[in-house]
C-alpha cells in the first residue's frame, strides 16, 4: 500500500484545494492516470498517479484544502514482474565456454537443459543449435528475429508530453467523426492593410492575429462550432466564453496555449497575446492556466508550409481551422482579367456529429468574406 | 495537458557514479543511448575516493619501501603526510579522466541525491534545487558503505571504519583491526610492512573464511613470521575509551586486553537503498544487501535495473564492473548476463594473493573428487630473481574429467596470473589446456603450469619391445 501525497507542483505552493477526485476506491489506475484535480492560488492541475494500481482508500473531498505533503489516498500497486528470475544455484559447473552460452541466452535455451557432447561433457555451439532445433517452436524463432531488429534500432524517449499528445489524439479519433473541407481565402487585402499599418504607424502587427479575429466574429455567428457534445446528456452545450487554443510548434512536440476570451480582445491584444503565449511556449514556461479551458483551435501551419490538412479535433472540441501557406496565384477576375493575388487554403475540421458541411462551409465563408472585406471587421467593432 | 515541474526526459539515468555506475554509464551511451549519471559526492565512488585506489596505492608504497634491487643500495624513506598528497593529485587525475569521458560520450553528470517518485521519474535534490528525470530504463548502483560492529558504536576520534586508515596524516604506532574479511588482511600487511604494529581480531572462527584452506593457513603463517598478532573467535568485544584498548574474551575463554592508538573495523558493508525511495519505484529491497537481481541484473521492476554493491553477493568493484556493463547492455536490448560462479578474488598484501573457482571443499561437497597439487615459489627461477620466493600456487582439478576446478595462490604475481586462470575456468579447460601453451621464462607463471602438471599422474607405462 502507498500513499500518494500533494507535492508542490512547481509553484512554490504550500496548500493547494481539491478541486474534483479523478478516481474512486476500488478504481484501477495507470502510471500518469490523473487522480485529482487541485487548484493553488496560480494554477490548476491535475496531479498523476505515480504508479499503477488499485485505489483504496481516498482521504479528502473536493472543495477540501490540503497542505503539501498530506495524503491524499493510497493506492496498492500492482507488481510488475510477479516472477522475477534471480540467479540460477547451481553445485556443480556448467561447462561450456562463455560465447557459446551467450549463444544459449541469445536463443532463450537454458543451458542446464543442453546435453553436452563435447570433450568432458562440454557444451558446444552445435550442443545448442541441435537443442534449439528440436525443442523451438517456428513462431517463436520469428518472434525473435524480430525482437533482435527491434534491439538493434535505435531508440528515443516516447516523451511525456508525446504521451499525452499521443491520448489526446487517439480520444478524439476515436470518438469524433471527423471531416475536413478545403477552401482558399483571398488575403491580399489583409496584406495590404498590414503593410500600410507598418509604414505609416510602425506597428507591426502579426497576420494571425487578423484571422484570429475574424475566426471570433464568425464564431459568433455560428456558435455551434464553439459548443461541447455531452452524449451521456443529450445535450450540446453552446459555450459563452470564446477561447481560442493556438496549436503550436514545439521542440518537445504539439501544445495549445489559450488566448482566453478572445472576443472581447482588439487585433493588437491579441497580436501581443500571441506573441507571449508563443515565447512562453518556446521556452517552457507555459502554466497549466495557460494551457486550459481552449474552445476552439486554430492551427497556423502557414509559416511552415503545406496547402491543405486534415487536422484532428482537440477533444471535446466541436472544430478546428488550419491555415496554410499564402502562395501568389494568378486569379481571374470579374471582368476576365488575369491579375496576381495573395491566396491561402484554409481546412476546417468539424465534429460530424454535431455540424454538417452546409453550415461549416457557411462558418468558413463568413471568415473568408471578413478577410477579403477587412472593413466588413469594422462592424464588429464593439 | 498539464504542465507542473520541469522534468528532464532522458532516456537511461543511472544513480550513483562508481565503477558499476559509470561503467554502466559508457556502455549505454555507446550503445547509442542519451544518459544522466546522478550522484551525490564525486565520479569514482567508493572505490577511487576512499576503497581500492588508495589502498593499492599505499600498499605499492609499502612494497616499494622494502623492494631489494641486486646492485642497487638506496635507504627509502616513507612520509605519510608526502604520500596522502600524492594520493590526492592521483586521485584528482583519475577523476578528470572520469570527467572527460563522460564528456566525450556526451553523458549528463548531475550532482544530487536522487530518490525515485514513481515508476517513471526520479527527483534530484541539489541544494536548494529539486528537479525531477523522468526515463525509460534506471540503473541503480548506489554501492555501499561499511557496516559497524555494535559494540563500536561509540563517537571516537581513534575508532573508524578500515577506509578511513587511508586518510590517516600520520602513521599511528599501533592498530587493532577489527575483522576478518580481505580488507582487513590487506590494511594489516600494509600497515605492518610501514613498521606499524598491527593486531587482528575476529569474532569469526578464522580470517578469510571463503578462501582455500592451504591459502589461509600459509597467510596465516606469514603474518606470524611478520609478528602480527592475530586473534581469532574473540567473544564479549568491549572498547576501552580513555586510554584507548581492546578487551576481548580470546577463543580459551581468558580475558584480553590489548592497548592501541586506532581501532579500524571491517564486518561487511550494507547497500546504500534507504534514501532511493524504492517502495516509490516498487521495487522489492532484502535486509542487508539491498536489491536481488536476475542474470541480466534486472530487479522486479521491469525498467529498472540494479548493479554493483548494492546487489546481492560479495562486495566488490570487480563484480560492479561487470554488472554495470551487464545491465546497460540489457536495456539496450542485448541478452547480456553476469555470474558469480567464477569471480576472481584478489588481496594486494606485500605477499599478494589470488583466487578464482572451487575451494577444495567446495568442489568436494560439489561432488567432484578432487586431485590437487601446489608449487612453492621458492622453485621459481623469476620469484629468486626478483627476491619474491614466499607463497605458493594450488591447483584442485576433477579426477575423472581432468577439467580445472580452483586456482589459488598467495606469491608475486598472483593478482596478475588470475586472469588466466578464470580464463581457463571459464572455458572449462582440462589440465592439458593449461599446461600445452608456452609459458615464458623465467615468469611467475611457470609455478602455475608446474603446479597443474603436478594434477597430472604420472603414470608412463612401458612396453617390452620382444
Amino acid at each position: 500500500m502507498m500513499d500518494v501525497k500533494l507535492h508542490d507542483i512547481g509553484e512554490g505552493m504550500s496548500e493547494g484545494e481539491i478541486v474534483q477526485l479523478l478516481v474512486k476506491p476500488g478504481d484501477h489506475v495507470l502510471v500518469d492516470q490523473p487522480l485529482v484535480e487541485v487548484q493553488t492560488d496560480k494554477v490548476t492541475a491535475e496531479l498523476p498517479s505515480p504508479f499503477a494500481g488499485k485505489v483504496e482508500t481516498i482521504y479528502v473531498e473536493a472543495g477540501e484544502v490540503i497542505e503539501v505533503g498530506g495524503t491524499l489516498l493510497t493506492i496498492s500497486p500492482i507488481s510488475q514482474h510477479a516472477e522475477q528470475t534471480l540467479l540460477p544455484n547451481r553445485k556443480k559447473r556448467i561447462l561450456a565456454a562463455p560465447f557459446t552460452r551467450k549463444i544459449a541466452r541469445e536463443n532463450n535455451v537454458d543451458i542446464e537443459e543442453v546435453k553436452g557432447t563435447g570433450p568432458a561433457g562440454r557444451i558446444t555451439d552445435e550442443d545448442v543449435f541441435r537443442h534449439l532445433a528440436t525443442t523451438q517452436k517456428p513462431e517463436e524463432k520469428e518472434t525473435e528475429k524480430a525482437i533482435e531488429k527491434e534491439a538493434n534500432e535505435r531508440t528515443i524517449p516516447f516523451s511525456t508530453r508525446r504521451k499525452q499528445i499521443s491520448a489526446k489524439m487517439k480520444k478524439s479519433t476515436l470518438t469524433i467523426p471527423h471531416v475536413t473541407h478545403f477552401d482558399e481565402v483571398d488575403v491580399t487585402n489583409i496584406l495590404e492593410m498590414k503593410k500600410t499599418m507598418k509604414e505609416k504607424n510602425g506597428q507591426s502587427i502579426s497576420v494571425a492575429a487578423f484571422y484570429i479575429k475574424a475566426v471570433c466574429v464568425a464564431l459568433k455567428e455560428f456558435p455551434i462550432f464553439n459548443s461541447e457534445l455531452k452524449e451521456d446528456e443529450g445535450l450540446i452545450y453552446l459555450k459563452p466564453d470564446l477561447h481560442i487554443g493556438l496549436a503550436t510548434d514545439t521542440e518537445e512536440g504539439l501544445i495549445v496555449p489559450v488566448i482566453h476570451h478572445c472576443d472581447k480582445h482588439s487585433i493588437i491584444e491579441i497580436h501581443n497575446k500571441m506573441k507571449n503565449l508563443h515565447h512562453a511556449a518556446m521556452n517552457n514556461e507555459l502554466t497549466s492556466k495557460n494551457l486550459s479551458e481552449s474552445t476552439f483551435t486554430i492551427s497556423n501551419a502557414g509559416p511552415l508550409g503545406s496547402t491543405g490538412a486534415t487536422p484532428i479535433i482537440n477533444y471535446p472540441q466541436v472544430a478546428l481551422l488550419a491555415f496554410h501557406k499564402t502562395k501568389k496565384m494568378p486569379v481571374v477576375t470579374e471582368n476576365d482579367e488575369i491579375i496576381i493575388r495573395s491566396i491561402m487554403s484554409i481546412s476546417m475540421t468539424f465534429d460530424h456529429r454535431i455540424a454538417d458541411g452546409g453550415t461549416s462551409m457557411r462558418f468558413t465563408n463568413r471568415f473568408i468574406e471578413l478577410i477579403e472585406q477587412p472593413s466588413l471587421l469594422l462592424m464588429e467593432l464593439v | 495537458m498539464v504542465v507542473g515541474e520541469i522534468i528532464h526526459e532522458k532516456d537511461v539515468v543511472i544513480i550513483g557514479a562508481g565503477p558499476a555506475g559509470y561503467e554502466a554509464a559508457l556502455r549505454a551511451a555507446k550503445n547509442g543511448r542519451d544518459v544522466t549519471l546522478i550522484d551525490r559526492f564525486h565520479l569514482g565512488g567508493e572505490c577511487l575516493h576512499k576503497g581500492c585506489i588508495p589502498s593499492k596505492l599505499l600498499a605499492t608504497a609499502a612494497r616499494k619501501l622494502w623492494e631489494k634491487t641486486p646492485g642497487v643500495t638506496m635507504t627509502p624513506t616513507f612520509s605519510m603526510a608526502q604520500w596522502q598528497e600524492d594520493k590526492t593529485h592521483l586521485i584528482n587525475r583519475m577523476e578528470k579522466g572520469l570527467q572527460d569521458r563522460f564528456k566525450s560520450n556526451n553523458i549528463e553528470c548531475v550532482k544530487g541525491q536522487a530518490s525515485f517518485l514513481s515508476q517513471e521519474r526520479i527527483g534530484v535534490e541539489q541544494g536548494e534545487k529539486f528537479e525531477v528525470w523522468s526515463f525509460n530504463h534506471a540503473i541503480i548502483a548506489t554501492g555501499s558503505r561499511p557496516s559497524t560492529p555494535t559494540f563500536l558504536t561509540i563517537d571516537h576520534p581513534n575508532i573508524v571504519p578500515l577506509e578511513q586508515l587511508y586518510t590517516l596524516s600520520s602513521l599511528p604506532s599501533h592498530i587493532i583491526l577489527f575483522g576478518a574479511d580481505y580488507l582487513t588482511i590487506e590494511a594489516a600487511s600494509t600497515f605492518r610492512a610501514l613498521g606499524v604494529e598491527v593486531t587482528i581480531v575476529t569474532d569469526q572462527e578464522d580470517i578469510l573464511l571463503d578462501w582455500d584452506e592451504s591459502i589461509r593457513r600459509e597467510s596465516k603463517r606469514q603474518f606470524k613470521k611478520q609478528k602480527v598478532s592475530l586473534f581469532t573467535g574473540v567473544s564479549n568485544c568491549k572498547a576501552k575509551e580513555v586510554d584507548l584498548a581492546l578487551v576481548f574474551r580470546n577463543v580459551r575463554g581468558e580475558s584480553v586486553e590489548v592497548n592501541t592508538k586506532l581501532i579500524a573495523y571491517s564486518i561487511g558493508r550494507k547497500g546504500n537503498g534507504e534514501s532511493l525511495g524504492l517502495d516509490q519505484a516498487g521495487i522489492d529491497v532484502q535486509d542487508d544487501w539491498g536489491i536481488s537481481i536476475s542474470e541480466g541484473c534486472e530487479t522486479s521492476r521491469e525498467n529498472v535495473y540494479a548493479c554493483g554493491d548494492i546487489t546481492e553477493g560479495p562486495f566488490s568493484a570487480v563484480k560492479g564492473i561487470k554488472q554495470g556493463k551487464t545491465a546497460a547492455d540489457h536495456c539496450c536490448g542485448r541478452k547480456s548476463a553476469y555470474s558469480l560462479e567464477c569471480l576472481p578474488k584478489v588481496i594486494h598484501t606485500q605477499t599478494p594473493m589470488s583466487s578464482v573457482g572451487f575451494t577444495e571443499k567446495e568442489a568436494i561437497e560439489a561432488g567432484y573428487e578432487v586431485i590437487t597439487a601446489s608449487s612453492s615459489m621458492r622453485e621459481n627461477g623469476y620469484a629468486m630473481i626478483t627476491g619474491n620466493t614466499e607463497g605458493k600456487v594450488v591447483i584442485h582439478r576433477d579426477r575423472e574429467s581432468h577439467v580445472l576446478l580452483g586456482f589459488h595462490a598467495i606469491g608475486a604475481g598472483a593478482v596478475e596470473l588470475i586472469e588466466k586462470a578464470a580464463l581457463a575456468i571459464e572455458m572449462g579447460a582440462r589440465d592439458e589446456d593449461f599446461i600445452y601453451p608456452y609459458t615464458p621464462h623465467p615468469g611467475y607463471g611457470e609455478a602455475w603450469t608446474d603446479a597443474v602438471e603436478r594434477t597430472v599422474e604420472s603414470k608412463v607405462k612401458t612396453k617390452v619391445i620382444q
